[in-house]
């Protein structure tokens, strides 16, 4: 089976218009087609820490009925088998650390992603 | 005391949260009783397009009615349904055309810059939300 790593550079890109995030959405899609891993990077590494349920937004009378909750679809790729990671200098810059994490995601080094890339059959960076 | 708000938008829909911003900008701004005009610019006149449809999300297992997506057509339309003539939507004619843009739900309107700077020059609060 072909493996694909994804990259995700950019968290909550239009996440409340969609409901989703689409490149993890398409990530999952995709999942039992291709090997897919995830790499959190820059500010989508957000994605791997929190489990609360999202606010509600309501606009002009109008909820967002099935607002997006990015550590719980984080935790499901994960349940179904895709390797998450998430750079740990990114991380850092938003004051976060392994601790801060869910469980199953793992601390990549950023001189380490070209590895990752290595590894993989495709890599595809949103 | 009530006033009123002038908000240019660039961004169109499902492309970034600067819209979700914008749209709770209005709603707030419509609650304490003030005026919003908006002039959508380039990509955001393609907010208001009649033809957005919600979708199902097979990922999550659920249909139309259960995901209740709300498209950005419809959040507008909600906007002047609680404004009660308070806001005015204003598409630059020239980024609708090239768009293919020109068919919208009720309530805005076409026109152009001098639609903005007439806005702007009556003393009115303004915020320009660009695009990245």
């Amino acid at each position: 089976m072909t493996s694909v790593l994804t990259i995700l550079s950019t968290g909550h890109r239009a996440t409340v218009e969609e409901q989703d995030d689409t490149a993890v959405w398409f990530a999952a899609m995709c999942a039992g087609d291709l090997e897919i891993d995830l790499l959190l990077t820059g500010s989508a590494v957000l994605y791997g820490v929190g489990s609360d349920a999202p606010p509600r937004l309501e606009l002009a009378g109008r909820p967002a009925a099935c607002p997006p909750h990015m550590s719980a679809e984080v935790a499901r790729l994960i349940a179904r088998g895709v390797d998450v990671a998430y750079v740990e200098e990114d991380a850092s810059e938003y004051g976060l650390d392994s601790a801060s994490f869910g469980a199953g995601l793992e601390p990549v080094p950023r001189r380490e992603i070209a590895v990752l890339v290595d590894a993989h059959d495709l890599t595809w960076r949103f | 005391m009530t006033s009123s708000l002038n908000l240019l938008i660039m961004d169109p829909p499902y492309e970034s949260e600067r819209t979700t911003t914008a749209f709770r900008l209005i709603d707030a701004a419509l609650a304490r009783g003030h005026s919003v005009r908006v002039f959508a610019y380039e990509g955001a006149v393609n907010l208001t397009m009649a033809g957005q449809a919600a979708h199902p999300n097979p990922l999550h297992g659920t249909d139309v009615d259960a995901e209740m997506h709300p498209t950005t057509r419809e959040w507008v339309e909600r906007l002047f349904a609680v404004a009660g003539g308070r806001l005015e939507w204003v598409n630059c004619g020239l980024c609708v055309d090239e768009r293919g843009a020109g068919d919208w739900t009720n309530g805005p309107r076409r026109g152009g810059p001098a639609d903005f700077t007439g806005w702007v020059t009556d003393g009115s609060a303004t915020i320009v939300i660009p695009t990245a």
